[in-house]
Formats: structure tokens, C-alpha cells, sequence
């Protein structure tokens, strides 16, 4: 998987024989189409699947897609072409959350890779249990005091660890790292991740 | 067909449908503009009022019936749509008029003599009246429309909005969230550009919305609201002490005495309004035998009858900004929309909480309908370079084991979006499964709104837990849900009944509509019937003239048979039978041509000679 998604290798717009830049729509002629199979949410930016995304460059292509993409600017137009703005944008907006979202995207680049690997490895080490366990009742005891600055400083631990983490399991993905040792890593943060909106108000 | 010019079919207004008053706003090429009454005023009071001959009356005639004629004059319906009896609680005690329990659906009806009226119904024509307004302002028909909602609208709500929109012959192009349309109506002004805050605090809803904009690009990060918290309770707290004041003074309770209430809703209004300039007002109540009460509300006392609810808009503003992810001083802008805006203590406890003075250049009653006018605009291909990116309000999910609901779509997902959920059956040959769709933001449904019971039925009979069946749950551009399922195995369209919990079935929309058609159509004949008695009458009364003419000498003959139909067509004229009298008038008119025809030449001689003489003496 290369590190910031190539371009797509997406088949050219049946309309106008461009690279239509989303499994979407084509942004070359405008023309709105029904999402071919195999399509995913990096397809939708035009995208191979990748770890790692420029944020920039996904806004930029957001805005545009949106504006090709969005009811608004289909009112006129046939209802079947209106339909597929609406399930269009609605596909478009799942995938923008998606890419934006560091957990959410590496979860997804892993299942294109191996499907099955988040399913695989559920059971979580004991030595990660012992440590979230650890820090799970750090936070209660901050929460049961009212100490917010403890809380505070919790939260920006638990954020460090949670970086630290899905930067190496986005550096797995970029090399040949192995899907069970990406997954695992993507299990434990989702177990911080919750951890973290418990230090919140 | 010809083309005009104007093409008015295109033409797309903005309708702000408010809880107090609606109005409606165009756009034109110097920018949106409000559409002006007969009476001068955008606002049209949405109030209705039916009258003892069933007919309706609209706006500021319907208001004024408020006090004669209370059981029969609906006020705040929008408070009342999409909304159940358990929903409202004691606010009824406060009504003048009857809410009563709407039967299959738990949605509220409200009852007028032996007819009751769904708050749909009721806000159809209020939005007939919009459109009338509009039309005569335009001088040309008006078929579609752009409707402002509060943001904090649930699934329900907006359906029953778009709803009374088809039930008043409008097209609804889109639900736009009353913020979101009023951060556009600033933004068109300055080409602001950053995060505005958008407090929105109208007669009987509260909105928060946060908004970033960037290049035209509208995009609401957060919203948040309470759909029960406006000026309306303000009025309430001032009718309770009222009502005290009253109570304590002659023991009597005013609760059952629906004039009494009326006529303290309007002072209490006004007591209200004129307390935002004000620091004491008072109120001469008429006791009748006894004494006249003297009613006295302070600023300070009239704040502190408003604190907690204020507190609570407050409330709503932080757990928006939380949830866009922005600090205080991240904010750009803070903009003021909705009546209730108007009282200090608000705009004192926004500056404070927000750290920024906020803004009131356009008139708060006015902002939300020219927004929806610039969105009716977007929709009407004019402006291009406009993007509006809006958000579900509240998270929308489906009951699961155990009574808990598992949310699909988080609350504050940009829309239009989607979720698909697989689902299976638990006993062998299973052909339907039944789902339960909540929007909330609790654990347990329990906690939650019911917004329908989906039966998914047609797949084919196989084994439990075989069947394999994608619900779609789709939000489009209005927040309003909609839900497909295909069983994978067979590939079979699973079919959906939806049955709305606090709404209408789409069959009885059309039931709704199709009956006032079939009034259309009574409305049409009685006016048909009046335009054709007037036609005999100035018949008979022309035909005369000419008989009467000394000058024309008309065949005795052709006298006596007019007289005889002069007198059939009076009579004819008196009565109810459209047909006949229709055609009594073409037969007439037919015969009487060819006198008009002999005589048109004589009589015109006739007056000439008449004017002549009249001139020379």
C-alpha cells in the first residue's frame, strides 16, 4: 500500500472518456453515475486505498465533489438523476468522515487488504488489558475527585497514546506490515478511544 | 404553449412557517426581498380562525378573532406538529382551543366543533394564505416553495411539515433548518467568512446552530435546540401570575373561561414586548362586579420568570459548540434570529456566555424567510456559487435486544447520509421482521422518540437466521428519513410498511388532499354559483333597459316571451341549481343577442339623440 493514495486507476467516464476523479460522478464532464462494485470509500476521492491522507487535498475534493454531488444543484433535473444525488452525496459524506478519521480510515484500508483481520483478532493481550485497566481507573478516580486538571491531563496522555499508536499501524499498512499486528493495534485504540470520551464532560 | 418571459412556474419562494407569524421572501436581482400583504406587513399571524358559516379565516383577521371567537382560533400549531398528547403535557390547560387525541396515530388533533384538524391541516392553510400573499404580491401563481424548519426539528416534524406543504398544493423543493437559512441571509450581505454561532430564539422554538463558512461554502458543524422553548412560554409564565393575581382577588380560576385566556394570552404578549423597552408595565384587569385588579410586572421580576429557560438556551449553546469542537475564542460571530431576541436579558446572557456581541442588523422576524429565498434561489438554478452543508439534528437508530437502542446515524452527520444494517429472522419460514426506528440520544429506547414501526415482508420463506436482509436507513437534504431493504440471498426488494408513530400514513395525506379538492371544488361551485346569479341579474336588468325604451318599439310577441324568461331566470336565479340556471343564462343571453342585435343600432341612436337633446337645452 503506498503511503498517500495514488491516483485511482479508475476506469474512464463512460462520457466523456476522462479520468472522472470519484466512482461518484465524473468531475471532468459532470455527469452523476450509480457506484460501480468493488467501489469503497477511498475510490470516492479518486483514491487507492491508503493509510495516511492529505487533509487539504481531501477537503479540496470534497468541496468540488459536493458541489457536483449535492441535491441543490440537481433540483431540475430528472427524478432518477435527483435520486442519485441524494444516495450519492449520502456516499460521498460517509466516505468524507471516513478519510478524515484517523481509526476509521486505517480500519478501513485494513479490510480492503484482509476482511477478516479485525474479525480475527479480537482478543485483546493480557498485558494491554492491565494497562487500559490501569488508566480506566486513574480517570474514575480524577472524575470521582472532580479533579478536571487531572482529567485534562489524562486525556492528553491517552490522545499521545492513541496517536503513537495508529502512526504505527499506519506504518505497518505502508510497508508489507502484517494485518494481524494492524488490526490489533486498531482493537486497542478503539478500546482508548472510549476511554477518552470518558475523560470528557 | 407559449413561453413567457418570466416563466413564474420557475419562480421559487422562501417560507418562513413560524410559530407566531410566517411570511414569505423571493429573491431579485438587487437580492432577497420580503413579499409585502395587502395591509403594508410581510407578517402574516399564524393563527386560523373558523367561523360559524365554516368558513376559515388566516392572519391578522384570524388573530383578532382570538377573543371572540377562542375555541374556534388556532394559534402556535407548529408547536403542535409532529407531536403526541404526552409530548405537550399541561400546555393545553393554557389553550383556548381543544386538543384531542388523534387515535391510530398518536399524533394530536385539534378540535373544531363536531371536525378535527391535524396541526398539518392547520399549517396547510397557513401556508394557503403564504401563497396567497405571495401570489398577489408577484402578480402570478406560485407552485413551489423552500420551507424554513427549526434545526432541532425531529424526522417527525419535518414530515409533517413537508406534508402540509403537499396538503396546500405547494411543492416543498427543500426543509431548510431556520438558522441555517439565516447565517445565508447574513452571510449573502458581508461574505462573511469563519464560525458564526447562530442563536435562534423564536415563539415557540429554541435553535443553536455552528456554522463554518468558507468560499461560499456553508457547512453547520453542530446544532442543538429545544422544539418547546420560546416566547409562547414566556407569555405562559405572565398568564400564570395573571391568573394568580386574578385567582386571589375573586377565587375564580380562568382555566375553563376560554375568552378570559385569550384576552390574557394577547395582554401578556404585549406586557412582554413592551418590557423589552420598558422596566415596569401594568395591567388593568376588569373583575366585573369587583374592583378593577391592578397588574404590575417589573423587568427584573419578568427575568426571573425567564431565567431558567434562558439557562437552558445557554445550555444548548455549549453543547453545540462542544460538539463542533469549538472554544469561545474561536468564535467570529454571533447572530441574533427570532422575536424573543429582542429582550435584553438575552442578548445580556449570550454576550456573556459567548464572549461576543451579537448580531441584529436584519430584522430577526424577517432573516430566516429572505435565507430560505437565496436556498429557493440555489434550488432554482440562479445562484451557483453557494454550498449549504446542513445536519441531522439527532442521532437515528433501531431498537435492538433488551430495549436498547443502537444508534446507525450519529446526530450532527452532514446530510444527506446513510447506514445499512443486515438483518435476520429467529424462527424457521420468518417472511416479515419488524423494526422499530428511534431518534434520540439515550441508551434505551424507552428514552427515546418512536418515529415508526417498519415491516419488512415479501422474501421468501427459509430458514431462521438464513435470510439476509440490508435495510438502507437514508437521510436526505431535508433530514428526512427514508428506508429500502433487499434480501441478498434471494435478491428480493423487500417491501416496507411504515407506519409513522407521530405522523401521517402517506395514504391519509392523500385522503387529506383529495378532500380538499372535493372543497376546492365546493369552494369553486359556490363561487361559480354567485358569479352566474350576478350574470342573470344585470341580464334581467339590461334586457329591461331595453324594454323599457320608449323609443323601441318591440313586438308585442317577442315582448311577452321575454318577460316570460326575464321571469324563469329570476327564478332560477333564487335557487341552488347550478346546471340549470348556468344554462337558463347561455339561452338567454343567446336570445337576447339577436334583440341586442336589432336594437344595439337604435338604442346607440337612441342615447346619442338623448345626449344631444340633453346637451343643447
Amino acid at each position: 500500500m503506498k503511503d498517500h493514495g495514488a491516483e485511482s486507476g479508475l476506469s474512464p467516464c463512460a462520457e466523456c472518456g476522462q479520468d472522472p476523479g470519484s466512482s461518484l460522478a465524473c468531475l471532468a464532464c459532470g455527469v452523476l453515475r450509480e457506484e460501480p462494485a468493488g467501489s469503497n470509500v477511498f475510490t470516492r476521492f479518486g483514491l487507492t486505498p491508503t493509510p495516511r491522507v492529505d487533509v487539504d487535498a481531501i477537503e479540496l475534493h470534497y468541496l468540488r465533489l459536493s458541489r457536483l454531488l449535492h441535491p441543490d444543484f440537481q433540483a431540475g433535473k430528472p427524478p432518477a438523476v435527483q435520486d442519485l444525488a441524494v444516495s450519492g452525496s449520502a456516499l460521498l459524506n460517509e466516505a468524507y468522515t471516513t478519510l478524515l478519521d484517523d481509526q476509521r480510515r486505517l480500519e478501513a484500508a485494513l479490510a480492503l487488504l484482509d476482511p477478516d483481520a479485525l474479525e480475527r483478532n479480537k482478543t485483546l493481550s493480557p498485558a494491554f488489558l492491565m494497562e487500559s485497566m490501569e488508566s480506566s481507573e486513574e480517570i474514575e478516580d480524577a472524575r470521582a475527585s472532580g479533579d478536571d486538571e487531572a482529567l485534562k491531563h489524562l486525556a492528553a496522555g491517552m490522545r499521545a497514546v492513541i496517536d503513537a499508536r495508529l502512526a504505527s499501524a499506519a506504518d505497518h499498512l505502508t510497508g508489507d506490515g502484517d494485518p494481524d499486528a494492524v488490526a490489533t493495534l486498531l482493537h486497542e485504540t478503539r478500546v482508548f478511544r472510549r476511554m477518552l470520551r470518558d475523560t470528557g464532560p | 404553449m407559449s413561453t413567457e418571459i418570466n416563466a413564474p412556474d420557475d419562480v421559487v419562494i422562501g417560507i418562513d412557517l413560524g410559530t407566531t407569524n410566517s411570511l414569505a421572501a423571493v429573491m431579485t436581482p438587487d437580492g432577497p426581498r420580503v413579499l409585502m400583504g395587502a395591509d403594508a406587513s410581510p407578517l402574516i399571524p399564524s393563527v386560523v380562525s373558523f367561523l360559524d358559516n365554516g368558513e376559515q379565516i388566516v392572519g391578522r383577521p384570524a388573530r383578532a378573532m382570538a377573543v371572540s371567537n377562542p375555541r374556534r382560533t388556532v394559534h402556535s400549531a407548529k408547536r403542535l406538529m409532529g407531536r403526541g398528547l404526552e409530548d405537550l403535557g399541561d400546555e393545553t390547560d393554557k389553550l383556548a382551543y381543544r386538543i384531542v387525541d388523534g387515535g391510530s396515530s398518536k399524533l394530536v388533533r385539534v378540535a373544531i366543533d363536531e371536525r378535527t384538524y391535524t396541526p398539518q391541516e392547520i399549517s396547510a392553510i397557513i401556508l394557503g394564505e403564504v401563497r396567497r400573499v405571495a401570489e398577489a404580491a408577484l402578480g402570478h401563481a406560485v407552485q413551489k416553495a423552500v420551507i424554513t424548519v427549526p434545526a432541532y426539528f425531529d424526522d417527525a416534524q419535518r414530515q409533517a411539515t413537508r406534508d402540509a406543504a403537499q396538503i396546500a398544493g405547494l411543492t416543498a423543493l427543500r426543509i431548510v433548518n431556520e438558522p441555517t437559512a439565516a447565517a445565508l441571509a447574513y452571510g449573502l450581505d458581508t461574505s462573511r467568512e469563519g464560525t458564526v454561532v447562530v442563536y435562534d430564539l423564536g415563539g415557540g422554538t429554541f435553535d443553536v446552530s455552528v456554522l463554518k463558512i468558507t468560499q461560499g461554502v456553508y457547512k453547520v458543524v453542530a446544532t442543538a435546540g429545544d422544539t418547546h422553548l420560546g416566547g409562547d412560554d414566556f407569555d405562559n409564565a405572565i398568564m400564570a401570575r395573571i391568573m394568580d393575581l386574578v385567582q386571589e382577588r375573586t377565587g375564580t380560576d380562568l382555566t375553563a373561561q376560554p375568552e378570559a385566556l385569550q384576552q390574557i394570552r394577547l395582554s401578556a404578549e404585549a406586557l412582554k414586548q413592551e418590557l423589552s423597552d420598558k422596566t415596569e408595565v401594568k395591567l388593568e384587569i376588569d373583575l366585573g362586579a369587583d374592583e378593577p385588579a391592578l397588574f404590575t410586572l417589573t423587568r427584573t421580576e419578568f427575568e426571573d420568570l425567564i431565567r431558567a429557560d434562558l439557562e437552558r438556551t445557554i445550555a444548548c449553546c455549549r453543547s453545540a459548540l462542544a460538539d463542533a469542537g469549538v472554544q469561545n475564542d474561536a468564535i467570529d460571530e454571533v447572530v441574533f434570529v427570532g422575536g424573543s431576541t429582542r429582550i435584553p436579558l438575552v442578548r445580556q446572557l449570550v454576550k456573556d456566555a459567548l464572549g461576543r456581541e451579537p448580531h441584529t442588523e436584519l430584522d430577526p422576524d424577517r432573516v430566516v424567510a429572505l435565507g430560505a429565498a437565496i436556498q429557493a434561489d440555489v434550488l432554482a438554478g440562479g445562484t451557483k456559487d453557494l454550498l449549504l452543508l446542513d445536519v441531522i439534528p439527532l442521532s437515528l437508530g433501531i431498537e435492538t435486544m433488551g430495549g436498547a437502542f443502537s444508534k446507525l446515524i450519529t446526530r450532527n452527520s452532514t446530510v444527506p447520509c446513510q447506514a445499512e444494517e443486515l438483518f435476520s429472522t429467529s424462527v424457521d419460514n420468518q417472511t416479515g421482521i419488524d423494526i422499530n426506528v428511534y431518534q434520540g440520544e439515550r441508551e434505551l429506547v424507552a428514552d427515546c422518540r418512536q418515529l415508526g414501526a417498519f415491516k419488512l415482508t415479501g422474501f421468501p420463506a427459509m430458514p431462521a437466521n438464513l435470510p439476509k436482509v440490508a435495510v438502507t436507513f437514508l437521510v436526505d437534504a431535508d433530514g428526512v428519513l427514508t428506508v429500502t431493504a433487499r434480501e441478498q440471498r434471494s435478491g428480493v426488494e423487500a417491501s416496507i410498511d411504515v407506519v409513522p408513530s407521530h405522523g401521517l400514513t402517506r395514504d391519509e395525506v392523500r385522503g387529506i388532499v383529495r378532500e380538499s379538492i372535493v372543497h376546492a371544488h365546493q369552494d369553486f361551485a359556490a363561487r361559480e354559483l354567485v358569479e352566474l346569479r350576478n350574470k342573470a341579474d344585470a341580464l334581467v336588468r339590461g334586457t329591461r333597459r331595453v324594454l323599457d325604451l320608449p323609443e323601441l318599439p318591440v313586438p308585442e310577441a317577442t315582448r311577452a316571451e321575454l318577460e316570460a324568461d326575464l321571469v324563469a331566470l329570476q327564478a332560477l336565479a333564487a335557487g341552488d341549481d347550478l346546471p340549470a340556471l348556468k344554462a337558463a343564462c347561455q339561452s338567454f343571453g343567446d336570445k337576447t343577442q339577436t334583440l341586442a342585435d336589432d336594437y344595439i343600432g337604435a338604442a346607440i341612436k337612441v342615447e346619442l339623440n338623448r345626449h344631444a337633446s340633453e346637451t343643447k337645452s
